[in-house]
């Protein structure tokens, strides 16, 4: 018997795939695109091949993320505030507090010693502060988003990204550059300094205690980890795999579902007799 | 739920064609009366003296259509409703109304009577109640009853009938049965949660409040009883949810929709369409001057405009305790300071006491659905911990 928990974000999609004893079997990524119910089967069908299983034997499935209502074979759908708390706790069980880039959102959690949902925050009419913000900035750049992360640590100092729409900042950043009165790794420290101004309100709206666990593709960035670090004054937890982590915690979810299903139907069971 | 019987939908959308149709209602009864219609903004406008008059009160509701024609003289970070009703004047969509009494309840009002003298028909001159909010002292109650006094004359002349006591008190007594009515479908809501859905119950408390109230008293009886049926069927088993806010306008049929299909259900709510606006009563005891005084000083629903020592968290914590609700959803219109500001006396409180709390912030002719969606589920999940 195998839980899968399935994870379809706006710019990629995950699939991991959990054993009866909640380890991990299998997990694949693909980028989202237009077709999001492919990239769930695909990433699926990744993850039985990885591991060996059959579909069959999937007990449970858990979908999440915005596409989570598409997987129609998912028994059933949660958030990935939900999920993203779950995840978190199942690698550093001592977090007590969850900040999650996504492609297109931005969330604070604060959860407990269970990994449940205590209070949380998220971005909910722009898109500053995401993982498209840092996207669109590294275009500018000519480098990749991860790229773009350490060569902002080369920087002395950052210079100030002012403008909180992303369109604005990406005129600003342009102009910055044309004037030469700052180098790129400045700019890019800017950069990261502006999406943790956005996030730290989040943070501070959903009171988050520490130790702080930071999932989502942007935690792959070590200019935003280090310039949260520098605001938050405390050394952030970033799992191994930050971007499956909300799949991860579908997957747990749909583990204990199981669970209390099974419970559900012995207890009536029960009655009958 | 199940599926409600035939005759239950067919009143029920008589209630929201009432609703979204308040001209329908309005020309129908000038036709059939000849009287004048008064349309009116905020609760405290005094609705049975209105009537009293011989003159039908309508409340100008916001509409969920795209600003457009008020674009040119209200701008787009001012409040949603001033900017829906200055566009519907200048469509010509409130020319049923033949005088405007608003009251003088914030300075985005006042702007709305200027707007609409302004921009739209000149002949109207917008009338204003000035009901001093000091209600903790002596001067401001004096001024009350004194403006009280001259709004009695002012809509006499309106009207050019007389406002007799016995007619005031006819009317009070007429206003309380509608009150009345939909404090028991209140009840059977918390009873019996999920028999009606939010937007139902929204549409039935917004037509009550834009259509004659005899009509609508009508309407109400015949819900009830058709009700009766209903409660047979079995209740949602959801997370039980009061929704607070939208205190001038029409709470979004998207986010009461958004909470429902979040896995909640709406048991009670402290909206403007909703409980605020009859949860009030008026004492039949009294003069019946007296009875619109005493319910403007001891309104039931505390309000930001008004300078009073309430925190209107212990008031919604009460409520909460009434209808055995687990959480609540705060739903706050952008650009309205002062609930701003009473929506944070009520979150501390909150978090004090331990109450499960949900912020909306809601827009006019914005509705990120999918961000709020996301909001609402992982708010009812977090009540499953």
């Amino acid at each position: 018997m195998i839980f899968a928990g399935i994870d379809i974000g706006s710019t990629t999609t995950e699939t991991v795939l959990l054993d009866e004893k909640q380890r991990i079997v299998a997990s694949s990524w693909v980028l989202t695109g237009i077709g999001l119910e492919a990239a769930a089967d695909e990433t699926l069908q990744q993850c039985l091949a990885q591991s060996g299983h059959r579909r069959e034997e999937i007990g449970y499935c858990v979908s999440t993320g915005y596409g989570r209502e598409l997987v129609e074979y998912a028994d059933s759908d949660f958030t990935e505030i939900a999920c993203h708390a779950k995840g978190a706790n199942y690698w550093f069980p001592e977090a007590r507090g969850v900040i999650d880039i996504g492609g297109q959102d931005s969330k604070a959690i604060s959860i407990n010693a269970n990994g449940g949902i205590m209070n949380f925050a998220m971005n909910d009419k722009c898109a500053a502060g995401t993982g498209r913000f840092l996207e669109v900035m590294a275009r500018i750049m000519g480098l990749d988003v991860e790229e773009m992360g350490r060569q902002s640590l080369l920087a002395e100092r950052a210079t100030n990204v002012s403008s909180i729409c992303t369109v604005f900042a990406e005129s600003e950043v342009i102009s910055l550059l044309a004037k030469k009165a700052t180098t790129p790794c400045e700019i890019m420290a800017g950069i990261h300094e502006s999406v943790v101004r956005r996030v730290h309100m989040l943070v501070q709206k959903a009171q988050l205690s520490v130790p702080i666990v930071m999932t989502g593709g942007v935690a792959r960035n070590i200019g935003v980890v280090k310039s949260f670090e520098k605001v938050l004054e405390t050394k952030l937890l970033i799992p191994e795999d930050p971007q499956s982590i909300g799949a991860l915690g579908a997957a747990i979810i749909a583990h204990s579902q199981y669970r209390k299903k099974r419970t559900k139907e012995k207890g009536s069971r029960k009655w009958k007799f | 739920m199940e599926i409600l019987n035939s005759d239950l939908q067919k009143l029920l959308e008589e209630f929201r064609f009432r609703a979204k149709n308040p001209s329908v209602s309005a020309k129908a009864w000038k036709t059939k009366t000849g009287g004048k219609v008064v349309g009116i903004t905020g609760l405290d406008v005094p609705e049975p003296l209105i009537h009293a008059a011989g003159m039908l009160p309508i409340v100008l509701l916001d509409r969920d259509e795209d600003v457009t024609l008020a674009n040119e003289h209200v701008e787009m970070h001012q409040c949603g409703y001033i900017r829906s009703l200055v566009d519907q004047a200048l469509k010509g969509e409130l020319s049923y109304c033949d005088e405007f009494l608003f009251h003088d309840c914030c300075h985005i009002v006042r702007m709305l009577g200027d707007a609409l003298h302004t921009f739209t028909d000149k002949v109207k001159k917008v009338q204003f109640a000035y009901f001093s909010p000091l209600l903790e002292y002596d001067t401001g109650r004096a001024q009350v009853i004194k403006e009280m006094g001259k709004l009695k004359k002012r809509l006499e002349r309106l009207s050019g009938n007389e406002i007799t006591a016995n007619a005031l008190a006819a009317s009070i007594r007429l206003f309380n049965r509608q009150k009345w009515l939909l404090l028991s479908l209140y009840e059977i809501r918390r009873a019996y949660p999920g028999i009606l859905k939010a937007v139902e119950v929204s549409h039935i408390v917004a037509s009550g409040m834009c259509m004659p109230k005899e009509e609508h008293i009508q309407l109400l009886e015949r819900l009830l009883t058709l009700l009766e049926e209903e409660k047979k069927k079995p209740i949602s088993t959801n997370k039980r949810i009061v929704v607070h806010g939208s205190l001038c306008e029409c709470c979004d049929d998207y986010v009461l929709e958004g909470i429902e299909a979040a896995g909640g259900v709406i048991v009670d709510d402290d909206l403007y369409v909703g409980s605020r606006y009859f949860n009030t009563l008026y004492d039949e005891a009294l003069p019946p001057l007296d009875a619109l005084l005493q319910a403007y000083w001891q309104r039931v629903s505390p309000c930001p405009t008004r300078f009073e020592e309430r925190n209107p968290g212990v008031y919604l914590e009460e409520l909460l305790k009434m209808a055995n609700a687990e959480g609540i959803v705060m739903v706050v219109v952008k650009f309205c300071e002062a609930h701003d500001y009473y929506y944070f006396t009520a979150h501390r409180y909150f978090e004090a006491a331990g109450i499960s709390e949900l912020l909306v912030e809601t827009e006019h002719g914005s509705a990120p659905e999918g961000q709020l969606k996301t909001r609402l589920q992982a708010f009812i999940e977090s009540m499953e911990e």
